[in-house]
């Protein structure tokens, strides 16, 4: 029953008729696989990106020569760079600043696939912690929604597992009051299919894997409607000198 | 079932819960927020009077304890004022019980200096019905060279005990234990953390109770604050309890030697 449970075809029968809907449409069958959370990179308004992420199969598996991959794309999907960590330590961190960025002062996703030579028969997640710096203070959040993952014994990446609804729209409204308060909401469609948005008054399209941020100022719900199961944002939160990044 | 929210605060850091009156299916209708604390064996339960809007309730500092739960309830589900373990009201509720995204509660953590940051909290109900052990890292929330590092480790059992147990900080690489401090059920307990803690492969473990372990940062007066996953987080394949019952373990045997003999 577990197989067929975890079956990509089931889960997407599941989201296509609502019964029991699938945040993921990952095969969870599969064995040797890495997947990835989206998660957001900005180096726009002074701020940097500090990433840190265990080394999974050395915590669990005990790996002496693991590695990693970390594939970064704009706010449009388009590729930027890719860089390959060996010799990791069991705690690891990354800086994305704009020299890192090639002088880019922008936003976009990134996603990191870690690597074995070893069959450890398991589908790893990395939703490890973003720290968001602005003038050297820092504000940290975990991952947010598994996006794409990568098969150990092949290059090709898979973007866009996200889960999906196919006639009915979802809603996820912020469990937060914004009332006084000034902020932004980053949102990104892990689904493969363009989505149609709604938040509050305003509609908007996001491709998939494509973010954008979105400024709202003394309102006291957001709501968002989409097809996405989870479209849940990132907050940057800001009250005078000081700033605040949460999961919505 | 329901979820259950909580606070923290200490001399310098204080809290405010944000609590919806709205899931993603429904509005609701009767619900008040109460609170419970244990005392005696028993669950004592209070209508907590906060500040309201149309859409929230907002559970101020000086409304929130330590040792206290705070839920949403319908009156007619509250039959009465002491309980001798939470199962009792939990079955009546599930307006908490959400999905894809679970009910959860801004909790909010803030100095007077003006910094603050904050998470979407929640504690769910089939976490009360357990024991267990968590494993959590503690340099890739705290900062080396903040101003002050704390972990809060938020318990809640299911049973209005005060239970003592521990929390370990082991370095898993070298298999030794650093520090050991005691926690109690029930409780947000606070752990101060020295500095010199704070490095690659030192990780918390607490053995004989589940909880949040809540990670505070204080540099220049601005706040970090969020908690780290549960180890099997990582792992989505069938066998992740499996994999993480090895690790804990592993890590169970360098107590069993070094610390309890």
């Amino acid at each position: 029953m577990k197989v067929i449970r975890n079956s990509k075809l089931i889960k997407i029968i599941r989201n296509f008729t609502g019964f029991k809907p699938a945040l993921t449409i990952l095969d969870l069958n599969k064995k040797n696989v890495s997947t990835s959370d989206a998660f957001f990179w900005r180096t726009d308004n002074d701020f940097k990106t500090i990433f840190k992420f265990t080394d999974i199969f050395s915590l669990f598996f005990k790996e002496q020569n693991s590695a990693c991959e970390i594939f970064f794309y704009d706010k449009k999907n388009n590729f930027i760079k890719k860089i390959k960590l060996s010799q990791l330590n069991l705690s690891n961190e990354i800086t994305i600043d704009k020299n890192f960025m090639d002088q880019k002062e922008d936003y976009g996703t990134f996603y990191i696939f870690h690597y074995s030579k070893n069959d450890h028969k398991s589908i790893i997640r990395n939703s490890c912690y973003t720290g968001f710096s602005h003038k050297d203070n820092i504000s940290y959040v975990h991952g947010n929604t598994i996006t794409a993952y990568k098969n150990l014994n092949n290059d090709k990446l898979n973007f866009g597992i996200g889960g999906r609804t196919f006639f009915k729209n979802n809603i996820y409204q912020i469990q937060n009051s914004f009332k006084n308060k000034n902020v932004e909401l980053m949102l990104m469609n892990p689904t493969k299919k363009k989505l149609k948005i709604l938040v509050n008054d305003e509609n908007f399209t996001l491709d998939s894997c494509c973010s954008i941020i979105k400024k709202f100022n003394n309102v006291d719900i957001i709501k968002i409607l989409s097809k996405c199961y989870l479209l849940r944002p990132i907050i940057f939160s800001y009250d005078k000198n000081y700033f605040d990044v949460y999961h919505g | 079932m329901m979820n259950f929210f909580f606070g923290l605060n200490n001399s310098y850091i204080s809290c405010k819960l944000t609590i919806p009156k709205f899931n993603n299916n429904s509005k609701y209708t009767n619900y008040n927020v109460y609170s419970a604390k244990p005392k005696n064996n028993e669950w004592i339960l209070n209508k907590v009077d906060c500040d309201q809007n149309e859409n929230f309730y907002f559970i101020e500092n000086s409304l929130i304890k330590n040792d206290s739960i705070y839920f949403l309830a319908d009156e007619k589900e509250i039959e009465k004022t002491s309980y001798m373990n939470i199962n009792e009201f939990a079955k009546k509720n599930n307006f908490t019980n959400t999905l894809p995204s679970a009910f959860r509660a801004n909790l909010k953590i803030y100095s007077s200096s003006g910094g603050f940051s904050s998470y979407q909290s929640e504690y769910p109900y089939s976490m009360t019905t357990k024991t267990g052990n968590i494993l959590s890292p503690i340099d890739i929330l705290l900062n080396k060279y903040a101003d002050k590092n704390l972990i809060f480790f938020r318990n809640i059992y299911y049973l209005p005990n005060e239970d003592e147990s521990n929390i370990f900080f082991v370095n898993i690489k070298t298999k030794k234990i650093l520090k050991v401090k005691k926690i109690r059920n029930n409780y947000s307990n606070e752990l101060q953390i020295d500095n010199n803690l704070i490095e690659k492969n030192v990780y918390i473990f607490s053995d004989f109770a589940l909880g949040i372990p809540l990670y505070i940062s204080i540099k220049n007066n601005h706040i970090s604050f969020e908690h780290t996953h549960p180890p099997h987080h990582y792992i989505l394949s069938e066998n992740k309890f499996n994999i993480v019952g090895k690790l804990k373990e592993q890590i169970k045997e360098v107590i069993n030697e070094s610390y309890k003999k």
